[in-house]
């Protein structure tokens, strides 16, 4: 499952360029919609697009590790549960970087970092918090195979709290905004290829970020092989 | 943020981060190929 050197480098180049170009889209070129007038807020929706980036490659990442637990409990190959492992590492590191960034914006726009009632949010936190669980039960645990059965069953679970993070502010009422797919908070063209272009940069620097992590597991696997011939 | 420059060095720690994170990945992937090259001549050495 690893990616070779060549195709990872390809990525983080194509991702870097993408990444750049949104921020020059975002923070020069994109209007301010009518909406984010006020004192602050026009600085605060330009931050929008790496959040909303950052955010969308933690549910994925998420999502991946869902298919790699359930594809490791079907096959038993430790292939899948590596791909699981590396996903949830990878995801979270997202994760706090949508959660930090989204902090930085309700400081800007509603003038505090945490609103302890916003369903959104919490929901956010308590993923954020089960993912660092898992990590920290994998960690934890020796026997390759029990470790793979216990943290696929653990992932699998966890990965409900994903729809509920993604659409707390639709089902209930939030101070979180919703920017994608709502009649109420259009962003404009500009502003909507920003927020692309930094999705799907952002979507190859995950992808680069995972083919690494799963290059280190692989070179984990072997070094431990050839530990145990070197110890016969 | 009490002012924007906050936040931009905010921003700025951030992406910091990141780039740590992916450091210490690739950092982690050298430091096992050395330790697996000096097992592998040691393996050589011992002829298996």
């Amino acid at each position: 499952m690893c990616l070779p050197p060549n195709v990872r480098i390809a990525l983080l180049a194509a991702a870097a360029a993408l990444i750049l170009a949104a921020a020059y889209q975002g923070l020069v070129v994109a209007e301010v919609p009518d909406g984010w007038k006020g004192e602050r807020a026009p600085d605060m929706f330009r931050t929008m697009f790496f959040h909303v980036a950052s955010a969308w490659v933690t549910y994925m990442a998420f999502g991946v590790t869902f298919v790699g637990s359930f594809m490791y409990l079907r096959s038993r190959r430790l292939e899948w549960d590596a791909l699981a492992a590396a996903s949830a590492e990878v995801g979270v590191v997202f994760c706090t970087v949508a959660i930090v960034s989204g902090s930085l914006f309700a400081k800007g726009t509603w003038g505090v970092y945490w609103v302890w009632e916003d369903l959104k949010l919490m929901m956010t936190l308590v993923l954020w918090l089960v993912f660092v669980a898992y990590l920290a039960l994998r960690a934890n645990m020796s026997g390759r195979q029990r470790r793979a059965s216990q943290s696929a069953v653990f992932g699998i679970v966890g990965v409900i709290c994903v729809p509920l993070s993604f659409a707390a502010n639709r089902i209930w009422v939030t101070t979180h905004p919703t920017v994608i797919a709502s009649s109420s908070g259009d962003i404009g063209p500009g502003s909507a290829l920003a927020l692309m272009l930094a999705v799907v940069g952002f979507t190859l620097l995950y992808v680069h970020v995972l083919g690494t992590r799963l290059e280190v597991e692989h070179l984990r696997d072997e070094l431990e092989t050839l530990k145990s011939r070197v110890g016969d | 943020m009490d002012t924007l420059v906050n936040m931009y060095i905010a921003y700025a720690v951030i992406w910091a981060g990141l780039f740590v994170y992916l450091l210490k990945l690739h950092l982690d992937a050298r430091r096992i190929e050395a330790e697996m090259r000096t097992l592998r001549e040691a393996l050589d050495a011992r002829g298996k």
